[in-house]
């Protein structure tokens, strides 16, 4: 029996339905990767990422619950999950600008966000390499993280959003969902006009899309 | 007019950051290190750290926009050091940005963290920053400061916050090198040449307000820069853009720049970044910028950030060899080019 040793990088496939992880993996494969089918169900979100998943890195779509019981957590909150345990992943998703509400909690571990349509062996490949490169610590200038003030204008009771301009970066304002923001911090600004803050933010980007705000300083 | 004067340009570099739609200007006199206006948003960030450059001696902004403040926020809130600030008082600017800027200098000041009660204000007192630099602030005047934004002038020009902008002349060891003029409109131009222009000769010229507007028409606009850059004499012309500003992605305004070539021909002329009018799509370098330019790896950069330095660009002239190259290869649609091109063909058919 001849045993072949492949040098390819193994990556996990992360979808919640088949024909989708099967398309995914079609568009990465090649010399480089070889796609590891991620088979559910996946259970909870912790009981997962303490599962052996045979990969080094992955791509993940971000509905993840949609499909049967595959999983009770979504992409998203996966890839931040697995960044913070210094696993490269990718994940992919259409972005628009209201999901850019959505993951702006999440980005700050989410370097890399792929359209399906992107999602290729060079795109991913080049998407790894800039999560690989946060994760040792060298960030692109338009994300690394920079403490700065955030001030809150509006609360939304009905749609949960809370809007914040940040001096620091420009006049636009920015939505928030108040279910992302620390337990201590959404009395706050739901109660407290014009609250500040700071929290890390990537100041030199000059999308909205691309903003993230994380790890809240205030004090109550 | 208060001049400090020096010797040699040792450790001296001036740089005009790449910082998108928006301007910072840097100077290390040898002995202190200075920000005229700090951009829009973090990118100065980029520069200070790639320099270890954790403390500012001196701030001054030119007027109250966002994209020549937003900066000083982002250092003052990431814990950069600001000895000193001086600002251009706009009591008009109702927006959220200024109120957040007035009260975080108030407790700064209060705290004893930053010097921030001087109002720029021409001729004032900037000695003390270095000996090899001097900084000559040419504008706003008195008037302007004390009838302020929303007034009307005798002439019956509108007092705006890009007309008491700050204008400042940075030079070394005696030589005009740069002047920098924040979002100077008409109006404020006419004060700044009432009753006779200063003397405002210097090398280089960062041209106001990003290459935009510099009055309601394009006439009046054209027109002003004509005067300003007939009035500076440079040899360079700056325009610190940004490719991704909305609306004005395609700056600088045809006006701007045959304002400027006529009335300088032969002066070099670089944008910061690539215009939309240049280029629709991007244009990407491998090579690593001498400084961070926020526009560099994205592809936006068209000269990015320009320092200025010894024989480079101060006593010598300024290197252009790779700005030059890049828009031989990939910018064939470069307007700088095709501006000078139609005006010196123009002279040249109406001296023959």
């Amino acid at each position: 029996m001849n045993l072949i040793v492949s040098n390819r990088e193994r990556i996990a496939i992360v979808d919640d339905d088949k024909a989708v992880r099967d398309v995914y993996a079609y568009a990465i494969g090649g010399d480089e990767f070889e796609p590891v089918d991620q088979v559910g169900p996946l259970g909870s979100l912790d009981s997962f990422l303490g599962r052996h998943i045979n990969a080094t890195a992955a791509v993940s779509d971000h509905k993840l619950t949609q499909q049967g019981n595959y999983a009770q957590f979504d992409g998203a909150p996966l890839v931040a999950r697995w960044y913070q345990k210094d696993f490269p992943a990718v994940l992919c998703t259409t972005y628009s600008v209201s999901s850019a509400d959505h993951f702006r909690s999440f980005r700050r571990w989410i370097p890399v966000v792929l359209p399906p349509e992107q999602l290729s062996q060079e795109t991913v490949s080049e998407g790894l390499g800039v999560v690989r490169a946060e994760l040792a610590g060298v960030f692109k200038p338009e994300r690394r993280p920079r403490r700065a003030l955030v001030r809150f204008v509006e609360y939304v009771e009905q749609n949960r959003l809370v809007y914040v301009k940040l001096p620091g970066w420009g006049t636009d304002v920015v939505s928030l969902r108040v279910p992302d923001l620390p337990s201590g911090l959404r009395s706050l600004v739901t109660h407290v006009p014009d609250f500040r803050a700071y929290a890390q933010v990537n100041l030199a980007t000059d999308s909205p899309n691309e903003l993230y705000l994380a790890e809240w300083e205030f004090k109550s | 007019m208060n001049s400090h004067i020096l010797d040699g340009p040792t450790g001296v570099e001036i740089c005009l950051l790449d910082v998108g739609h928006g301007s910072s200007v840097y100077i290390d006199t040898g002995s202190a290190k200075v920000l005229i206006d700090t951009g829009r948003n973090g990118s100065v960030l980029e520069f200070l750290d790639q320099k270890q450059i954790d403390s500012i001696d001196l701030v001054i902004i030119s007027h109250a926009d966002q994209d020549h403040v937003g900066g000083l926020f982002a250092m003052l809130s990431t814990g950069v050091t600001v000895h000193r600030v001086i600002w251009n008082t706009d009591g008009l600017k109702h927006t959220d940005q200024w109120k957040d800027l007035c009260y975080q200098l108030d407790d700064l000041e209060a705290d004893g963290k930053v010097m921030a009660s001087d109002e720029v204000a021409a001729n004032m007192d900037l000695s003390g920053f270095g000996d090899h630099v001097s900084l000559e602030v040419l504008a706003p005047r008195l008037r302007l400061r004390r009838l302020g934004v929303g007034n009307v002038d005798s002439s019956g020009g509108r007092i705006r916050s890009n007309t008491v902008s700050a204008v400042v002349r940075v030079l070394v060891n005696r030589l005009p090198i740069l002047l920098v003029t924040g979002d100077l409109d008409d109006v404020g131009l006419a004060h700044l040449r009432d009753p006779t222009f200063p003397d405002l000769r210097a090398k280089y010229l960062l041209l106001p307000h990003h290459g935009g507007k510099m009055g309601a028409s394009a006439a009046v606009t054209k027109a002003a820069v004509k005067a300003l850059v007939d009035a500076v004499k440079p040899e360079g012309i700056f325009v610190s853009n940004g490719r991704t500003a909305t609306s004005r992605g395609d700056n600088p305004r045809h006006e701007v720049l045959e304002g400027a070539v006529e009335a300088a021909p032969t002066a070099t002329i670089a944008c910061s970044q690539l215009s939309q009018s240049c280029s629709p799509g991007i244009a990407k370098r491998f090579t690593t910028p001498a400084v961070h330019a926020a526009g560099w790896t994205q592809g936006h950069s068209c000269i990015g950030s320009v320092v200025l330095s010894g024989d480079n660009g101060i006593t010598g002239p300024l290197s252009s060899t790779e700005h030059q190259a890049f828009l031989d290869v990939s910018v064939p649609g470069a307007r700088c080019r095709l501006m000078k091109a139609e005006v010196l063909g123009r002279y040249e058919s109406d001296s023959s």
